[in-house]
């Protein structure tokens, strides 16, 4: 069994503590008095970040747990305080002292909150030896904001902008996971030809961010004309999402509404698309020089894969057919096939992303031509739902517990949060060159991540 | 066998600038000239997320890209805010970053300029407060001017940024 997400929420007399596996979800009752809980990270080493978020949310202890350090609560945060519990309602806190931590500076470094590795605020703590790392850590919730609590309590149309802006670089596939519980909630089905359209736009977000992520990992090696090469293709995107949707980014795109696309821009960016990357295939299939700089970089097993329950990119580098799309009817009888690699590394990743890319264009080609009508959504039956999409980083998990129509517990769990738990054993005893290279790579969203 | 000459060729195409319209040629002209004169052709910038959807960052990012190519302006980005001009910053600013940002912005040299980007600083974007929040950035910081959007575009950036340099 995979292990998908694990999280915690308040009932009157108890604590439920729900584990979602890929073939089932365990709910578990905590008393209130005493709170603990079983670590189960002997068998998914993946769980230690989220039994730290448990742990720091509600005060629950988790017992035989591998690593019981705060993952929320950074150093300033009140002792004894659990925000996530009903009882917490307070809009302000006395944070205390230095948020800062004491390292010894001669055997670490640290990169944050702006550094060249990565484009979001970030804190990187890195112990190397001769160039090479020993040790890396990443720090969790350094943005915290506390979306999961600020959306209790609302309705579902209220809280549906903030969902959108959670990522902005991930907002299709977070409107749409959103969108999938408000179906599951007002028992509706979409029409097949909004499901096309959505399908239509995740598929240019996703085709975006991989065009982003290959012009970051050839700047990280020092390839400029790539760097330059992607990031004007990314600009042409942007543009026409703009033209497409209203925004650069497709904020508000995933509505009920009737909406014919722009055929002639959509066809043109498609076009573009498909031509120039061919032309970059061609140029770099033999350029060993560039090659040279991501073969067995950042390698990544089979087996860890599995073990640590990664998703995304760095799953189908190892070949695992892990992909959300490939289950769903709509992207089959559209011809959909999951990339894959075998190697594991940089290089594998880089491959997978440019099949990908072709994959998403020809997807969106057949789309083009289908017409968009009207459809609405009627009320929200009280329930717990959940949805899966597969966003550009990788599966996409979201909880939302409905009660009198307003949010009761919400909980997101983003790609990163399963891959950012890798880094520090994916990038051990890789050179400290090529640390901006692998985080790009796999790659890690900390707007996603630090709810 | 590898054609040194036909890389030669290919690196000019990928490297090859798009055309940029009338009011951003202008506008790229201007910066420069401001970038010049104020800061001897050398704008040094210093970035902070302090809780943003990212959004912002990617279209700071983006004025890096060849259409932009702010770099070209003398607009560069550092990462430490000791060797900075100017600091952007972007997202709410959360309990977590306050005391980073207060540590930037007292880094920062005589005469301090910051700019918001965003809504989200302004408190003006669909976010909440909340106890991670710390609240709106020019009631704790002394913001020069503001550049609004939810994110503003790169063209946007520029036209907020000349209309600062202009105003010193």
């Amino acid at each position: 069994m995979r292990l998908i997400a694990r999280f915690a929420k308040e009932q009157e007399n108890c604590f439920e503590i729900i584990t979602v596996y890929d073939t089932r979800v365990v709910k578990e009752r905590i008393n209130k008095v005493t709170p603990m809980l079983v670590s189960i990270s002997k068998d998914y080493p993946s769980a230690v970040w989220f039994e730290r978020k448990i742990s720091d949310d509600f005060g629950i202890d988790i017992l035989y747990g591998k690593d019981k350090r705060p993952l929320v609560k950074h150093n300033h945060f009140p002792k004894g305080v659990y925000p996530m519990r009903k009882e917490f309602s307070k809009l302000s806190l006395e944070y205390t002292g230095n948020n800062h931590d004491k390292v010894d500076n001669r055997h670490t470094a640290i990169f944050g909150p702006t550094h060249k590795h990565h484009i979001e605020s970030s804190l990187f703590h890195l112990f190397g030896k001769n160039g090479d790392i020993l040790h890396f850590e990443t720090t969790p919730f350094y943005k915290y904001r506390a979306i999961e609590k600020m959306v209790e309590g609302m309705s579902l149309e209220e809280a549906k902008p903030i969902v959108s802006r959670i990522s902005g670089a991930s907002t299709i596939a977070y409107q749409l996971a959103y969108q999938d519980i408000q179906l599951q909630a007002s028992k509706r089905t979409l029409p097949s030809s909004l499901k096309i359209k959505h399908m239509f736009f995740l598929e240019f977000e996703r085709v975006l961010n991989h065009l982003s992520d290959l012009g970051v990992m050839c700047k990280c090696i020092d390839f400029k004309e790539g760097f330059s090469f992607f990031m004007k293709l990314v600009e042409y995107g942007r543009e026409t999402m703009s033209d497409l949707t209203g925004d650069r980014f497709g904020f508000t795109i995933i509505d009920m509404q009737s909406s014919n696309l722009d055929l002639e821009r959509g066809y043109k960016f498609v076009r573009h698309l498909e031509k120039e990357l061919l032309w970059f295939e061609r140029w770099i299939k033999d350029k060993r020089s560039f090659w040279r700089k991501l073969v067995q970089e950042g390698l990544i097993f089979r087996e860890d894969a599995s073990v640590f329950g990664l998703v995304g990119i760095v799953t189908r580098s190892v070949n695992i057919d892990l992909d959300r799309r490939k289950d769903d009817k709509l992207y089959q009888d559209y011809g959909f096939v999951t990339a894959q690699e075998g190697i594991g590394d940089t290089s594998a990743r880089f491959k997978i992303r440019v099949t990908e890319i072709h994959t998403s264009l020809r997807i969106m080609r057949r789309v083009l031509d289908n017409k968009v009508l009207p459809f609405f959504l009627g009320s929200f039956a009280d329930g717990e739902y959940y949805s899966y999409v597969e966003s550009s980083a990788g599966e996409l998990m979201m909880y939302i517990e409905i009660k009198d129509e307003k949010i009761e517990r919400f909980f997101i769990r983003d790609a990163s949060f399963l891959n950012a738990q890798f880094l520090s054993r994916v990038l051990k005893g890789n050179e400290i060159n090529a640390l901006g290279l692998i985080i790009n790579s796999i790659p890690i969203s900390f707007s996603a991540n630090d709810l | 066998m590898y054609n040194l000459f036909e890389n030669r060729l290919n690196k000019k195409r990928a490297m090859k600038k798009p055309k940029a319209d009338g009011e951003l040629h202008r506008l790229k002209r201007l910066l420069k000239d401001e970038v010049k004169e104020k800061f001897s052709s050398k704008l040094k910038l210093y970035i902070i997320d302090t809780g943003s959807c990212g959004a912002c960052e990617l279209e700071l990012q983006a004025l890096f890209n060849p259409l932009y190519d702010v770099n070209s302006l003398g607009i560069e980005i550092v990462y430490d805010s000791k060797e900075a001009d100017m600091i952007f910053l972007t997202g709410l600013l959360t309990e977590n970053l306050y005391p980073v940002c207060l540590e930037s912005y007292q880094n920062l040299k005589e005469p301090k300029h910051l700019v918001s980007i965003g809504d989200c600083i302004l408190f003006q974007s669909p976010f909440q407060d909340t106890f991670a929040i710390k609240g709106q950035a020019n009631i704790h910081f002394l913001t020069q001017t503001d550049i609004v959007g939810c994110p503003p575009n790169p063209k946007a950036i520029l036209r907020g940024l000349l209309k600062y340099l202009q105003s010193l």
